[in-house]
């Protein structure tokens, strides 16, 4: 707009140089017109705002390289029409930060609408939110202009690609969490497992006395019981990205994809698991118990809709701050950070740990 | 891998595409077409369309264009021969290609081409200052602007756009034709005058400025500077009088030269005149040559070279002596023999040229030799006898066509002004056999002014407005100027007269400049050379200056006025012509564009027309709707399935309010939430539910408006 109000003006002083200076018989009459232009166009663009009623709808699910289809309705609630308009649309994938503008140009009698199909090509998986975020009215020349924002949404959610992935039973049924593990960690109250042994203090329970042992080392020595920790499995995403991390699109879409199917081959063993990751969106630790693919279905919308970001404290971190359950014997960390093993530490407190990153699986 | 990206759907309609870029097209050509049409002057009609054909047409629109060029500004292009009768074919072949031309540059999707074809019709037409008529403009630009605002929005809202630009157009016509809005578009006199002094500023900016103003006679004061304005560098130094501004035509308040197309339709006959050899700018010098004593003659035929560089003074015109040689300067424009300009854009900076012996301090004598020795040789002015008449019979016959344009341009007075010196100086004597004798008018003249009039180069401040005061009225009534209003007085006086005359501008190198000057030296000119000065045309001689101002005589050599010059003409066929009236000159004004005055109402019916018309599409569209919706509604309560239709039947009554009896209710209710399929007999008699209820409602309200009459009619009885 501003580009055409220099040039508007250049050429209306034109013509008044052109009037006053030059023998031109026409420069009087063209600067009227751009008065009356000028004129009528404010009127035109004035009297039409505020009327413009926008709905965004479209394809709620999608698919990598291949088109969602979107569909604006644009009414005109207005006495004035809409000589020339545009409507600015922006779409931004949560899961990999990817943005696409687009500028659809519109035109409306008053009380009418118009419908305008376009569609998106997401090339990877994630959230696609679309918005429309403003309607500018203006003359034919574009001189004059007015701005109504608006907050119209709809989402797209782009499946990634789930796959079998080539993992023997043997390494999966480690994870069986029919099984009882105990932990290594933690004392508890199972008599069926001596976590350790102890001397005898007063108040100690005389049904824990070792007698064996206490026979042998001429004292009381009693046992400590063990914690028994179910031999159950959790995968973690790790969304969060050190300091001047840069994932590209495609390592977050390859990311995701493996996740959902390394959940899927377990959910094909038969492994009940769960599944979390960090949403920074919600500021949140998510954890989804997964008994079947359709548990993995209902959790995508959220794992598609929790963006990467950068971040002093590791998804570990994050996770072991929430109230999120955390007695899983064992942790699959899908990671690309380099500091992984470090962040991982802490999750050693609670189970056994293992790292999975991308290049594991090319 | 690429990115996230949107992507748009294709239009499978290609007809609306492609039919409002065919239409605007059409629209855009016509108007550039129109364009070229009024600034070049064809006509543009339809049964003209035959006439021509495309080669002699292309040969006609040449010539035209050339014709022109020729009449608004001296651009002289050659003309072809072979034009046909007319260039309507040609015109509608340039009509054809220009559609595609401007179908290609929308789809182009690119402005700056659409631009940049809009400056190349514009400049031309805005630099040449060629008339267009208003509906031309508002037709080019209103097309301009669809384009533009086709590209810009990829052919979105075109039909709206189109109409708002195009009420635009239609509401800044009907304001323009307006008289008083008319009138200051057409630039009203205090526009001009800005106008005038705007475009002066430029011209003094880019070619220098002249003491005197080059014809501008509003000064209060003349310009004393003594800055040097000529450097002149003389093979045979001799003193001069250098002529450059020529005043032609007097305006009240300044001198300006004859309008382009004047000169233009002269080219042909000094094209001729120059083929012959005949000289106007130098024809003083060239009598001198021709009519010379064989003593003299090897003498006065040699000319001398004369180099000049103009430092400080007017670059427009080049300062040329009397004696000037036909072979003129390079590089300039030469207007009718009158004066010399710079070829278009450039400037007379410096320039050389031959001239001849000084012939002015003896004009009276040649004068005299021309007659004489036309006397005795017989020489008359029949062409027919050219080819074998002497050299001076052959000038003689080129003067005499020469004469007559000097007659019929240069001795206009208009009745104002021959009223005004029949006031002041008396009658204009017998003029029944041609102007005054020479000698008379000039001691005539310069008695009055002498006698009269006192010379000051101050003259106070301006009591009347510049712009409407008449100057030589002014100087006759307050007695009192310095040389141009001198030299404005004595031309008016001379035309009064009947000896053509013109007021001149220009630098005298006087004999004092020359006194010691050595050949080939450069001399240097003071601006305070500059002098006015009146020049008279002696027939068969040329013309010659007359020094009218008391100051100046004296300055330059004087011819002896006691040898005879009197008014014994030469007698030629063309003298028949000459009128001893004075003379209504033929100027040819530019064409001046007569608008329709359309009446305001005219703007107030086009805007009622305007919104009855939305207002008429609106209510066409509701209707369509509600016929839409109607049929609709039909389709589905006789032909849609039997169970929705009872249920969409009873929900029509509802909301319409229309009475619903219980049988009605109960069907309505078993369709909506019964699992029961409704058959087609239920479905006819709900239909027939429907229409009973809707007579009901009918007569319901007759019956309520009965009512109220009644109760009114009660009212007033009671009353």
């Amino acid at each position: 707009m501003k580009k055409e109000k220099i040039i508007y003006s250049v050429v209306f002083t034109l013509c008044i140089i052109g009037y006053f200076a030059t023998d031109i018989s026409y420069a009087g009459l063209v600067g009227i017109a751009m008065i009356f232009y000028a004129g009528l166009a404010l009127a035109l663009v004035g009297g039409s705002t505020d009327n413009v009623k926008i709905t965004l709808s479209g394809e709620k699910e999608g698919r990598k390289e291949m088109e969602a289809k979107l569909c604006l309705t644009v009414e005109n609630k207005g006495m004035m029409p809409i000589v020339n308009g545009r409507c600015n649309l922006e779409a931004v994938n949560k899961l990999t930060g990817e943005e696409a503008t687009l500028s659809k140009n519109l035109s409306l009698m008053p009380k009418s609408s118009s419908t305008i199909d376009f569609s998106i090509l997401p090339q990877y998986c994630g959230c696609v939110e679309v918005s429309a975020y403003e309607v500018i009215i203006s003359d034919p020349l574009g001189i004059f202009q007015r701005k109504q924002s608006l907050h119209e949404e709809t989402s797209c959610y782009v499946f990634p690609s789930m796959n079998q992935l080539p993992l023997d039973s043997d390494s999966l049924d480690r994870y069986n969490m029919e099984s009882y593990k105990y932990s290594a960690n933690q004392k508890g109250s199972d008599i069926s497992e001596t976590f350790g042994i102890k001397d005898y203090m007063p108040g100690d329970s005389p049904k824990a006395i070792h007698w064996k042992l206490s026979c042998k080392m001429d004292d009381i020595v009693v046992r400590e019981l063990s914690h028994p920790v179910e031999n159950s499995l959790m995968i973690i995403c790790d969304k969060s990205l050190s300091q001047g991390q840069q994932l590209s699109e495609a390592t977050k879409d390859k990311m995701t994809g493996l996740f959902v199917s390394l959940s899927a081959t377990a959910i094909k063993h038969e492994l009940h698991h769960a599944i979390g990751w960090y949403n920074y969106d919600i500021e949140q630790f998510q954890v989804f118990r997964i008994d079947n693919l359709d548990d993995i279905y209902n959790a995508l919308p959220g794992l598609l809709g929790s963006p990467y970001r950068e971040d002093p404290l590791s998804t570990v971190g994050r996770y072991v701050e929430s109230d999120a359950e955390k007695n899983f014997s064992t942790y699959l960390y899908f990671s690309e950070s380099e500091n992984a093993e470090n962040d991982t530490e802490r999750l050693l407190n609670y189970g056994q740990v293992e790292i999975y990153r991308t290049e594991n699986f090319e | 891998m690429d990115k996230l990206k949107f992507t748009e759907q294709k239009t499978l309609n290609k007809k609306n595409e492609i039919l409002p870029q065919l239409a605007l097209s059409v629209f855009f050509a016509y108007g550039i077409l129109r364009w070229l049409a009024d600034s070049l002057d064809f006509s543009l009609k339809i049964w003209e369309i035959p006439a021509g054909g495309v080669g002699s047409g292309l040969i006609y629109t040449w010539n035209a264009v050339a014709d022109v060029l020729g009449k608004n500004n001296y651009i002289l292009l050659e003309k072809l021969s072979g034009a046909g009768d007319g260039n309507g074919l040609f015109l509608a072949v340039i009509f054809l290609l220009l559609v595609p031309l401007v179908y290609y540059l929308i789809k182009s999707n690119r402005l700056w081409p659409v631009v940049v074809l809009l400056i190349i019709l514009m400049l031309p037409q805005a630099v040449l200052a060629l008339k267009v008529k208003k509906t031309t403009v508002a037709i080019l630009l209103a097309g301009f602007l669809m384009v533009i605002s086709f590209i810009k929005w990829s052919g979105k809202g075109f039909w709206k756009g189109a109409v708002f630009i195009a009420a635009v157009a239609i509401l800044t016509l009907g304001v323009a034709s307006a008289p008083g809005v008319n009138k200051a578009i057409a630039k009203p006199k205090a526009v001009q005058e800005i106008n005038t002094a705007i475009q002066q500023m430029v011209h003094e900016f880019y070619y220098g400025t002249n003491p005197l103003k080059s014809g501008d006679l509003t000064q209060r004061q003349r310009d004393d500077s003594s800055d040097v304005a000529l450097e002149i560098v003389m093979e045979k130094p001799q003193s001069m009088y250098l002529r450059g501004f020529i005043g032609e035509q007097y305006m009240k308040n300044r001198w300006q030269s004859l309008p382009e197309s004047a000169h233009f339709e002269n080219r042909e006959l000094f094209y001729w005149l120059k083929q012959d050899g005949f000289n106007p700018l130098g024809q003083l010098g060239q009598a001198n040559s021709i009519t010379a004593s064989d003593k003299e003659k090897d003498s006065v035929k040699e000319g001398s070279s004369v180099e000049i560089k103009v430092k400080d003074a007017d670059k427009r015109y080049a300062y040329v002596p009397y004696e000037i040689t036909s072979e003129g300067i390079q590089d300039s424009k030469n207007r009718s023999g009158s004066f010399i300009t710079p070829s278009s854009g450039s400037r007379l900076k410096s320039y050389s040229y031959t001239t001849l012996d000084n012939s002015v301090r003896k004009w009276t004598d040649i004068a005299s030799r021309v007659f004489t020795q036309a006397d005795i040789a017989g020489i008359s002015g029949d062409d027919t006898k050219k080819s074998n008449a002497s050299q001076l019979g052959r000038y003689l016959i080129d003067e005499s066509h020469y004469n007559a344009l000097v007659y019929d341009k240069y001795t206009y007075l208009s009745e104002e002004e021959y009223l005004l010196l029949k006031n002041n100086i008396g009658k204009a004597g017998n003029q029944s056999k041609g102007h005054i004798d020479y000698k008379t008018a000039i001691r005539a003249v310069r008695k009055y002014l002498s006698d009269k009039f006192i010379y000051t180069e101050k003259l106070g401040n301006r009591n009347d407005d510049k712009t409407t005061e008449d100057v030589l009225k002014k100087f006759l009534e307050s007695k009192k100027g310095y040389d141009i209003h001198y030299a404005t007085a004595a031309t008016m006086m001379f035309r009064y007269y009947g000896i053509p005359a013109r007021y001149v501008e220009g630098y005298l190198v006087t004999p004092d400049d020359v006194k010691n000057a050595e050949a080939s030296q450069p001399i240097s000119i003071s601006r305070k050379n500059a002098h006015a000065w009146v020049e008279i045309y002696i027939d068969g001689t040329g013309f010659v200056p007359i020094e009218v101002c008391p100051s100046y005589e004296g300055i330059m050599e004087e011819a002896d006025m006691s040898i005879g010059i009197s008014n014994n003409t030469l007698i030629r066929p063309l003298d028949s012509n000459k009128n001893n009236q004075h003379n209504s000159l033929t100027i040819e004004e530019a064409e001046e564009e007569r608008s329709a005055s359309l009446p305001i109402g005219l703007i107030i019916i086009t805007l009622l027309l305007i919104m009855l018309l939305v207002l008429a599409v609106g209510l066409l569209r509701k209707l369509a709707m509600i016929i839409r919706e109607r049929i609709k509604r039909n389709r589905l309560f006789k032909k849609g399935e039997p169970k929705l239709a009872v249920c969409a039947i009873f929900k029509y009554l509802e909301d319409k309010k229309l009475p619903i009896n219980h049988k009605v209710r109960e069907l309505g209710n078993k369709a909506a939430y019964s699992p029961i399929e409704i058959s087609e007999e239920e479905r006819g008699l709900m239909l027939t539910a429907l229409k009973e209820s809707k007579m009901e409602k009918k007569k319901d309200e007759k019956s309520k408006k009965n009512h109220r009459f009644i109760f009114n009619r009660r009212n007033d009885a009671d009353a």
